[in-house]
């Protein structure tokens, strides 16, 4: 009560505090007069009077002061001044301001925005419901198989899943749709409320019967055909000629196979129709347990469809985003690394500019002292400037972070991510990097007051006027904290080399075939269409016909769907005379006669087969260089027979030619294209006629005159005179293609290394410039005595760069050094090595470079020192 | 400010005694004090404007502007209630601190 009170007196002070001051000035001289008065009485002469009053009374001015701080307020506006005074001293020097500010936004900003994707993808990538204990079996099971599963108590559920393409029909042309096909307990597995209407659960698609037609809408589905629209609950949505019923929308993060709709599976005892299953495992069950648990069950199940697992079956299950933790881990971690380095780089930075601006004020704080600035004061006074530097540092910082995530996301190759809504800025990291930037800004903003407990002002008055030199203490600091910022920024540069180089050399590592004017385009069948196997070759033929004949086509070819850097699928491999080939895995293609032609892969030997031979399905095969060079080291290739002994596909959309397991004819060897990604060296394979397995979906690749996008429309015009039923799947470029092959992944680590150096080479290099130039400021006297008496401008200059360079040589080392300890570790993560001649070579000279342009600048200004200017120079 | 004779916080204490007398400006209040302690105590006059606006803050005095004795607009300062609390507080906290210094120094 009584606070509220006194709380309430200060307000109403700070309101009339122009009043009260003249109040107290009143009283003052009121009392002074008094006093003298009385003294006068005494018979004390009046001049003598006035004299002693005053001296009595003390200082009015402390008085008033000392009155004003009573009433609290005082506090506030001492701190009002002091933000007052630091704007003005920052907007006194806006380089010095601009320069700090840039360090600490760049260090808080893009450590923290990359930190939040390395989160949001490896940590967090799910929005499930216990998504870390998901798992997939890797292999197709059916839906009694599953009920078991669930049996074991491994489980605490399970799903089947497929990622299909339908065609919504009911309108003019039929647009391809990609539909997730999920076991209908799916949404009640993943526990994912949705974010209209309601979802399917598991009695909407009982086991063994037809599931209910009902449909859930993907959340960029239904923002991209009905706009948002909340009335679409109930409307119907035409799929394959059935009509289904729009039930619900998912969800924003909830991005399953990225598909455009999400609809229930029919889970069948049928051991033909298999699925895809995905578990999750009971809390406390590891997977290798639950490996080891589920293996006899397994195999009783090889015992019982041998047809549908592979001999000898193992278990593995894989965790949910183990294929994007193996992919991203290591750029990722890399990248936070780097990070890491630029926050203190821009540390460094700060710190540096601090120290220079702190020696230059030791005569303003020496000043304040000697005008009766207690140290506190000071420290306040200086602690304010501190805290407003960093405050507006790391304000622009959490801006930087913020922005910057979008722009880090655009950057990504696409559909790296599970889901892309779960990537926000993370709080915990935002706040480390503030931490650490604030905690250098105002460390190194105190850093005055630390230096000595009192100055010693007298000293400092005078030095100050007769300095020769700099401080040894201050310099040695300065060499540390550049020598260590320089070391960290070779390291960036080093890593940034490292991983252009490792994009360079994937660019340029030869494909084996030519991307560019190439256009690949993908149909599936609607479902139940085109059964007959004669009836689907055929109409892939007539596709392929259409295709070639579209003006700027100059040749068409079928494949399934393996297109490097990737094959189709790897099969068992026999070959005729070799009985120890047998059971090594061969990648192997189907493709039509013109694929090579097409791609422009070189023939090296022999012949591709026919046409007719492609029309009669004829068992001919061609392979490639890495299959000759591993098992034909010498003697004629052409003519010698090999066969597949699981060839024929177990999978149940396939249709295949009966004796697709015999003997095929070596026809020719084909040039090397990669088939196991980009990074990988290419493997044995085999390529076949398409016509001895036909699934009913289907690629072609087009190699066009112009740009391939060019003859989309013409292509999707040609189909539909084929079968105006059938929709064009997919159109995408060759080199479109490659860059989702981590093409694109390496080229995004390449350009935020590359960034992340350039900013950090950039901080190290006005670090420097900063300190020579306070170096240069500092020995002005000396420099213009040296001068006077005769110095050379070069022997000045030298003198200037001379202790630039040890720390900038020394830093150099370090960070050499550095390389070779860390690059071991930057090995484990990305196939990317520093130690390489080049790349530190390259460092190296550009670090010099840039240094030397640092120092040199202020060094020059120093020689243009005039004697006389210097020697009055206080 | 404080000159070293002054034990810390009896500033206060001794205005608000002499306050008890009744309403008072603030020459009156050092003059009172000068002589009360017959010269004991030395103050520096200034530091008793400041010992009264924390006062003020704190409620234990209120001030108002009225006519001197010899007709001069001066500020008169009163011990509010809470004042008069503040004083018998801040009295018996000193007599215990004294007693206990006495007897300190008797034991030692």
């Amino acid at each position: 009560m009584s606070q509220a009170l006194e709380w309430l007196r200060c307000c109403a002070y700070f309101f009339r505090r122009t009043g009260v001051d003249h109040e107290l000035e009143k009283e003052a001289s009121l009392h002074i007069e008094m006093r003298s008065a009385e003294l006068e009485a005494s018979g004390v002469l009046r001049a003598e009077a006035i004299v002693q009053a005053r001296r009595e009374f003390g200082p009015v001015l402390r008085m008033q002061e000392n009155s004003r701080e009573a009433w609290q307020f005082a506090f506030l506006e001492q701190t009002v001044a002091d933000l007052r005074y630091a704007s003005r001293q920052l907007l006194k020097s806006p380089l010095f301001a601009m320069v700090s500010l840039l360090s600490l936004a760049l260090g808080i900003g893009a450590s923290s925005a990359v930190f939040s994707v390395v989160y949001g993808v490896l940590l967090h990538p799910f929005p499930y419901k216990g998504a870390e204990r998901m798992v997939s079996l890797g292999f197709l099971l059916s839906g009694r198989e599953v009920q078991d599963l669930l049996k074991t108590n491994v489980f605490d559920g399970a799903i089947a899943v497929d990622s299909w393409d339908m065609s919504a029909t009911g309108k003019n042309l039929p647009e391809a749709i990609s539909a997730g096909k999920l076991s209908a307990n799916a949404f009640e597995y993943f526990g994912v409320p949705p974010l209209l209407g309601r979802e399917f659960r598991s009695s909407d698609g009982p086991l063994g019967k037809e599931p209910e037609h009902l449909v859930v809408l993907s959340y960029a589905f239904w923002q991209s055909h009905y706009g948002g629209d909340a009335t679409v609950l109930g409307k119907v949505l035409q799929l394959d000629h059935v009509d289904y019923e729009i039930i619900g929308v998912a969800p924003q993060q909830f991005a399953l196979f990225h598909s455009d709709v999400y609809v229930p599976l029919r889970l069948t005892n049928d051991p033909d129709r298999i699925e895809t299953v995905d578990a999750r495992l009971k809390a406390g069950i590891t997977p290798a347990a639950a490996e080891a648990r589920l293996q006899p069950l397994i195999e009783s199940f090889a015992k019982e469809s041998p047809k549908h697992f592979p001999p000898n079956v193992k278990l593995h299950l894989t965790k949910l985003n183990a294929e994007t933790e193996q992919r991203f881990q290591g750029t990722l971690m890399v990248l936070f690394v780097a990070v890491t380095l630029l926050l203190a780089v821009g540390c460094a930075n700060v710190s540096i500019l601090l120290l220079g601006r702190a020696n230059a004020r030791q005569h303003e704080l020496a000043l304040r002292s000697a005008l009766g600035a207690s140290r506190e004061r000071v420290v306040k006074q200086l602690f304010t400037e501190a805290l407003l530097l960093a405050g507006i540092g790391c304000l622009l910082g959490v801006g930087l972070a913020y922005s910057g995530i979008p722009l880090i996301l655009r950057w990504l190759p696409e559909n790296s991510f599970p889901n892309n809504a779960a990537i926000q800025v993370n709080g915990l990291v935002l706040c480390f990097s503030i931490l650490a930037a604030f905690s250098a800004a105002v460390v190194f903003g105190l850093w005055p007051s630390f230096r000595s407990s009192r100055p010693d002002i007298s000293r400092v008055m005078q030095e100050h006027t007769k300095r020769a030199g700099g401080s040894i203490r201050g310099q040695q600091l300065h060499t540390a904290l550049i020598a260590g910022q320089v070391a960290l920024t070779v390291l960036l540069l080093a890593g940034a080399g490292a991983s252009i180089r490792t994009f360079l050399q994937l660019y340029q590592s030869r494909l084996g075939f030519d991307p560019r004017h190439l256009l690949t385009v993908g149909l599936q069948f609607p479902d139940g269409t085109h059964l007959q196997i004669d009836e689907r070759q055929n109409f892939y033929s007539l596709v392929r016909q259409k295709a070639a004949q579209i003006s700027g086509v100059t040749a068409a070819a079928i494949y399934p769907f393996g297109f490097p850097p990737q094959a189709h699928f790897t099969r068992r491999l026999e070959i005729f005379d070799q009985p120890s080939t047998q059971g090594h895995a061969v990648y192997t293609n189907p493709v039509s006669r013109e694929f090579f032609d097409a791609l422009k892969i070189p023939i090296l030997q022999g012949r591709i087969w026919s046409e007719q031979e492609d029309q009669r399905a004829a068992h001919v095969v061609v392979v490639n260089e890495a299959f000759v060079r591993r098992y034909w080291f010498a003697g004629n290739v052409i003519g010698r027979k090999l066969r597949l002994p699981n060839f024929k596909a177990f999978t149940w959309w396939m249709l295949a030619r009966p004796n697709t397991n015999d003997w095929l004819e070596v026809r020719a060897v084909v040039g090397n294209t990669p088939n196991n990604g980009l990074s990988r060296p290419v493997g044995p394979a085999v390529y076949l006629p398409y016509s001895l397995v036909l699934g009913d979906s289907f690629h072609l690749a087009i190699r066009t005159k112009g740009p391939p996008l060019a003859i989309a429309e013409s292509f999707r015009r040609a189909v539909h005179t084929a079968d105006p039923a059938q929709p064009v799947n997919r159109i995408a470029t060759a080199e479109e293609l490659l860059s989702r092959e981590g093409w694109a992944t390496e080229q995004f680590v390449a350009k935020l290394f590359l960034l992340f150096a350039a900013l950090a080479l950039i901080l190290a290099a006005i670090g420097l410039y900063s300190v020579i130039s306070f170096a240069v400021t500092q020995r002005y006297r000396e420099l213009g005595i040296r001068m006077a008496l005769g110095a050379q401008r070069t022997a000045v200059v030298r003198l200037i760069v001379a202790s630039a360079s040890r720390a900038v040589s020394a830093g150099l080392m370090g960070g050499l050094i550095l390389c070779v300890l860390s690059n071991g570790a930057l090995k484990h993560w990305t196939r990317g090595s520093m130690y390489d001649s080049g790349v530190i070579l390259f460092v190296a000279v550009l670090l010099l470079l840039v240094m030397t342009v640092a120092s040199v600048g202020p060094a020059w200004r120093a020689t243009t020192v005039d004697p006389m200017t210097a020697l009055h120079h206080d | 400010m404080e000159s070293a004779q002054f034990l810390p916080g009896t500033l206060h204490m001794l205005v608000l005694k002499t306050l008890a007398r009744g309403p008072m400006h603030g020459y009156a209040i050092a003059k009172r004090v000068k002589e009360a302690s017959v010269d004991g105590l030395i103050i520096e006059e200034g530091s008793l404007y400041p010992a009264l606006n924390r006062m003020l803050v704190k409620g234990w005095v209120s001030a108002k502007w009225g006519t001197s004795e010899n007709n001069r607009k001066a500020r008169f300062y009163s011990l509010t209630p809470l004042g008069k609390k503040q004083m018998q507080t801040e009295a018996d906290e000193f007599e215990r601190l004294v007693s206990a210094i006495q007897l300190a120094m008797r034991t030692v």
